[in-house]
């Protein structure tokens, strides 16, 4: 076996490290016998950091004992474990508690998916886990009380599909937990897009980074789970305390303290710089520094420990290079790291225009965050060597118990909020907020052809409205594990400046999932006791809780109760072709102004009149149209200006967005029409705008609406303007 | 091979062209120099990633790269391609109806092309062109197979015939495919067809028609997945079918079950002793 490369060696030299050559002291490794790592076949082609599928046999887990640049390596697994692992992939792998057993996900030939095995340490004996032959797991985690955690596009709702991220097509992972032996196999709550690499925190909670796309929102976080898959919670990334788009591959240092990979979300191998992250405020314990004080999200920071590496998607440097994973040796400071490193500019294009054989090359390296130097360990030039962990027992984390479930049907899912008032993120004056409507989120996996309409926002059905209490409480019970998110509303069914939380949730059959307030503060406790509050005293609402996915569309017609999804060419076409169309028919004026679209460089030109009729409509500048769904669509919602921008295109004439997707209380269309009083009873006498400055067009023009369409206009632009829903999705 | 000198002239290049950015850019801040650029390096992440970023651009000079794509060796990019053009109304019309036709036509490359695209547009109205394109024997095995995979992409129960008619292909990666696809189709409810599979000549069809009828739970499975466990040769087959039985977890299963906690290979005893324990 070839050992380190002299190129390698060298970029290490210009660093001003000191390379290791033979069997000195180690420093960070003195007391590990054996350090374990993953061998892949050499690729440039991992898609990006959510996909899993890539797959090129012949990989192994393999041991470098001692672990010094001239140890001996020893094949763990799998080519000597008979005919059927000869093609085997590996994808990822954890070490038990006792260091007996590594538990890895193996993809055995390129017809079947990604399973799971546990090979014993003493034996060599490798046995499968019963898990699905269609479905692909991975990343697998060792949990205390003999259980294991893991990623999986498996999912558990007949009749339909796992969700597909509506941007780049993949099929989603999402979490499972089965036991050591194979039985008890249970998936877990599911997110909209996608939950990849979890690591086992010193606490028993997961954490794993997550995909969050909810309108604009896209990028990938970190969030932490019970290993019971319940109460999901935000760790890092969002919140202004992020540097970078998406974390992943994180790595526990010290209570409250996690390693991870920061990065772009593709190009780049999976791969990139190596942040220090604190989850909550740094202290002292002896050597080790913690952060598990006063632990939230928005008192979380970071430390870059690799600042010459790119956090974007650029080519990185020679001697910078990328790294594929991180895992801490100790809790200084500053910690030493053994890391997986591959030098140059690794970054898909670049060594795709190389040609093969340049691939990048991760080779194993123990690197001194502080002098930022890197000391080469073993490097493979034809294989990447990743995921590098010393072979040593460990503590199992307590075992978290099961969270308690509620009272109610245990099919379900229950939510709500202590005190909806407290909020650091809106101002909700006491009394102004009638009630919090959930909106469940769906993607292109039901059918759908295309997007669901001009704006960003996914497919969503409203499961139902939770009135407020007097006390500020509200509690509803909804399907469970599928992802939902809320708005809190005011008595004209809109949703309150700021109250239109931006990410997706869920819970487990069974989970109450009751927080203090409306992203109420994460440093402050809320001290109402939750048996006290008036919602649980009067029940929870039923929000279509036990209704299948079929049954959770719109029936009776568009009624303010009965409506689920608003199909635009169904729900509110019939609307503007009653009531609008007679003036606001595209004829250039007053009623109807114009907009026109030119390209400098070619001339050709594209003119749009305001129109509220039905009928197919595109717009863009030559042979490039876009579908703007249909003409009142495109009307209403008008073009995507950031790329008529980016296109350089030339404007003439005002582009006006009457419907600001999320948010119909700043919508020019809603103000216009200055909707009626909802709730609890509908009444066309009570307008939510001041009539002198918004006088009620419809009624004014001797049009006026009924409360059902208000509401569904309403409705629409706090979904988020789709075009389509449910209800268009071919039976 | 290249040089690292060359190596580190392309990345300058990219460099240019693959700015940094700190937010994910889905849909933003693509460019037709930079589609054009991450197809002359060869790479499929790059390229794709690069299609996504400039999924709403309005870009005339895209569409010739884009269209180029559509008749690329690898599936990942003639995929990503037709996702692009599928937002653009006028050329997904334009190429739907050429989809169609080519379909039709005796070009079995192009047929391959056309099943990839309108599987990709996922419009139900296709299947009558692809279920068409699926039987017939005179188009290559690779565009019937990409025909089976478009009826599972597109995922409505009007492709069930024409999967059940694609699991009686001569060739093994068109019948692998219909298995596959079947899956695929929402609200499927059932395993029927697929269980014909179990007795297929190949073993990886087999491997693949276990793991269907055990994920639908068809019970009208049952004897043939007992017969495939006692007596396949291929140890993956048994491995499915084993996991199958336990899935439909009917107790009549448990000699068979039993009877394969002596397999030789470690994969099917440690399957059926798992699905012994569900039974």
């Amino acid at each position: 076996m070839k050992r380190i490369q002299l190129g390698i060696a060298l970029s290490a030299m210009t660093l001003g490290s000191v390379v290791a050559c033979g069997g000195e002291t180690q420093g960070p490794l003195d007391g590990i016998d054996s350090v374990v790592f993953l061998q892949r076949p050499k690729r440039n082609e991992m898609g990006d950091i959510f996909q899993y599928t890539s797959y090129v046999p012949t990989a192994r887990l393999v041991k470098l004992s001692p672990p010094t640049a001239d140890g001996e390596l020893t094949e763990i697994c799998c080519s000597n474990m008979g005919a059927e692992y000869q093609n085997i992939d590996i994808s990822g792998y954890d070490i038990s508690f006792d260091a007996k057993e590594i538990v890895f996900s193996g993809r055995l030939a390129g017809a079947q998916a990604y399973s799971l095995f546990i090979v014993d340490l003493d034996t060599s004996a490798v046995r499968q886990l019963p898990t699905n032959p269609n479905r692909d797991y991975v990343s697998p985690v060792f949990l205390p009380g003999d259980k294991i955690f893991f990623q999986t596009n498996d999912l558990d709702e007949p009749g339909a599909q796992q969700f597909r991220d509506e941007y780049e097509r993949g099929t989603t992972l999402q979490m499972g937990v089965m036991n050591d032996d194979g039985t008890g196999l249970k998936l877990g709550p599911r997110n909209l897009s996608h939950r990849v690499f979890p690591t086992l925190l010193s606490d028993g909670r997961v954490m794993l980074t997550q995909w969050d796309h909810l309108g604009d929102m896209n990028a990938g976080h970190l969030v932490t789970v019970h290993p019971d898959m319940t109460t999901v919670r935000e760790a890092f990334g969002k919140e202004g305390t992020g540097i970078t788009n998406s974390y992943l591959k994180a790595r526990e240092i010290s209570p409250g303290r996690v390693i991870a990979i920061g990065s772009s979300r593709d190009r780049t191998l999976q791969s990139g710089a190596i942040l220090d992250i604190r989850l909550g405020e740094p202290y002292a314990d002896g050597n080790t520094i913690r952060a598990d004080r006063n632990m939230s999200e928005d008192t979380a920071s970071y430390r870059l420990l690799t600042p010459s590496v790119p956090l974007g998607r650029e080519p990185s440097s020679m001697t910078v290079g990328r790294y594929y994973d991180a895992y801490p040796l100790n809790a200084k400071d500053y910690p030493d790291l053994l890391v997986a490193w591959a030098d140059g500019p690794v970054e898909s294009g670049t060594l795709g225009a190389a040609g093969p054989g340049n691939e990048a090359n991760f080779g194993i390296y123990v690197y001194d965050s502080q002098r930022r130097t890197r000391r080469p360990l073993y490097d493979d030039p034809a294989m990447w060597d990743v995921f590098p962990r010393p072979l040593v027992s460990r503590d199992a984390p307590p075992v978290i118990a099961p969270s308690g479930t509620h009272s109610y049907d245990q099919s379900t899912t229950l939510i709500g909020s202590m005190d909806v008032h407290r909020s650091t993120v809106a101002n909700l004056e006491r009394g102004t907020v009638y009630g919090v409507r959930v909106v469940e989120g769906f993607s292109v996996e039901e059918g759908i052809p295309d997007d669901f309409g001009i704006t960003e926002h996914e497919g969503a059905a409203v499961l139902g409205v939770a009135p407020v209490r007097a006390d500020g409480s509200w509690l509803g019970l909804i399907p469970a594990n599928i992802p939902v998110h809320l708005q809190a509303i005011d008595v004209f069914g809109m949703t309150h400046e700021n109250a239109n939380e931006p990410v997706w949730f869920s819970g487990a059959a069974g989970e109450s999932r009751v927080c203090g307030g409306c992203h109420e503060s994460r440093t402050d406790s809320v001290i109402i006791d939750p048996g006290l509050t008036e919602a649980v005293a009067r029940g929870p609402s039923d929000l279509r809780a036990t209704a299948t996915r079929d049954q959770r569309v719109s029936v009776g017609g568009f009624t303010r109760d009965g409506t689920v999804g608003v199909p635009w060419d169904v729900a509110l076409q019939n609307i503007f072709d009653a009531k609008c169309v007679s003036c606001h028919n595209g004829t250039p004026g007053p009623a109807n102004p114009s907009w026109s679209i030119s390209d400098p460089m070619t001339g050709a030109t594209f003119s749009w009149t305001f129109d509220l009729r039905g009928g197919e409509a595109v717009y863009g500048v030559g042979d490039e149209m876009f579908s703007g769904y249909s003409r009142s669509h495109l009307s209403l919602m008008g073009p995507d200006m950031m790329e008529l921008e980016d296109a350089g295109l030339v404007i003439v004439g005002e582009i006006k967005t009457y419907v600001e997707p999320g948010n119909a209380r700043e919508s020019e269309l809603i103000k216009k029409l200055n909707p009626v009083q909802q709730f609890p009873t509908q009444n066309l006498g009570v307008r939510a705008f001041p009539v002198s400055q918004f006088p009620a067009h419809a009624a004014a023009v001797g049009q006026e609406l009924t409360a059902d369409e208000y509401y569904l206009l309403v409705l629409m632009a706090d979904l988020g303007g789709q075009f389509y829903s449910r209800e268009n999705a071919p039976n | 091979m290249r040089t690292m000198k060359q190596m580190f002239l392309a990345a300058a290049v990219v460099g240019l062209l693959a700015v940094g950015s700190n937010t994910a850019e889905a849909g933003r801040g693509g460019s037709a120099a930079r589609i054009q650029n991450a197809v002359a390096t060869g790479s499929v992440d790059a390229i794709i990633a690069e299609l996504e970023r400039a999924e709403r651009l309005i870009c005339d000079a895209c569409t010739p790269t884009v269209l180029d794509l559509l008749d690329h060796d690898r599936y990942e990019l003639r995929e990503a391609a037709a996702w692009w053009i599928a937002r653009r109304p006028v050329l997904k019309t334009q190429l739907t109806e050429r989809s169609v036709a080519d379909l039709a036509g005796s070009d079995s490359r192009l047929a391959r092309n056309a099943a990839d695209i309108l599987g990709t547009f996922r419009h139900p109205q296709a299947i009558p062109a692809l279920a068409a394109a699926v039987t017939r024997t005179d188009l290559s095995p690779e565009a019937r197979m990409a025909a089976a995979r478009a009826l599972g992409t597109i995922g409505h129960r009007n492709a069930n015939a024409a999967l059940t008619a694609a699991m009686s292909d001569s060739d093994a990666s068109v019948r692998f495919a219909a298995a596959t696809s079947w899956l695929q189709v929402r609200k499927q409810a059932s395993a029927a067809p697929v269980v014909g599979l179990l007795g297929d000549t190949d073993a990886t069809v087999r491997a693949k028609a276990a793991g269907v009828v055990g994920e639908l739970r068809d019970a009208s499975g049952r004897a043939a997945l007992e017969a495939a466990l006692a007596g396949d040769p291929d140890a993956n087959v048994r491995r499915n079918a084993a996991w199958a039985l336990g899935r439909i977890g009917d107790s009549a299963s448990r000699a068979a079950l039993t009877a394969a906690t002596s397999d030789p290979s470690s994969l099917v005893r440690q399957t059926a002793k798992a699905a012994l324990a569900g039974l």
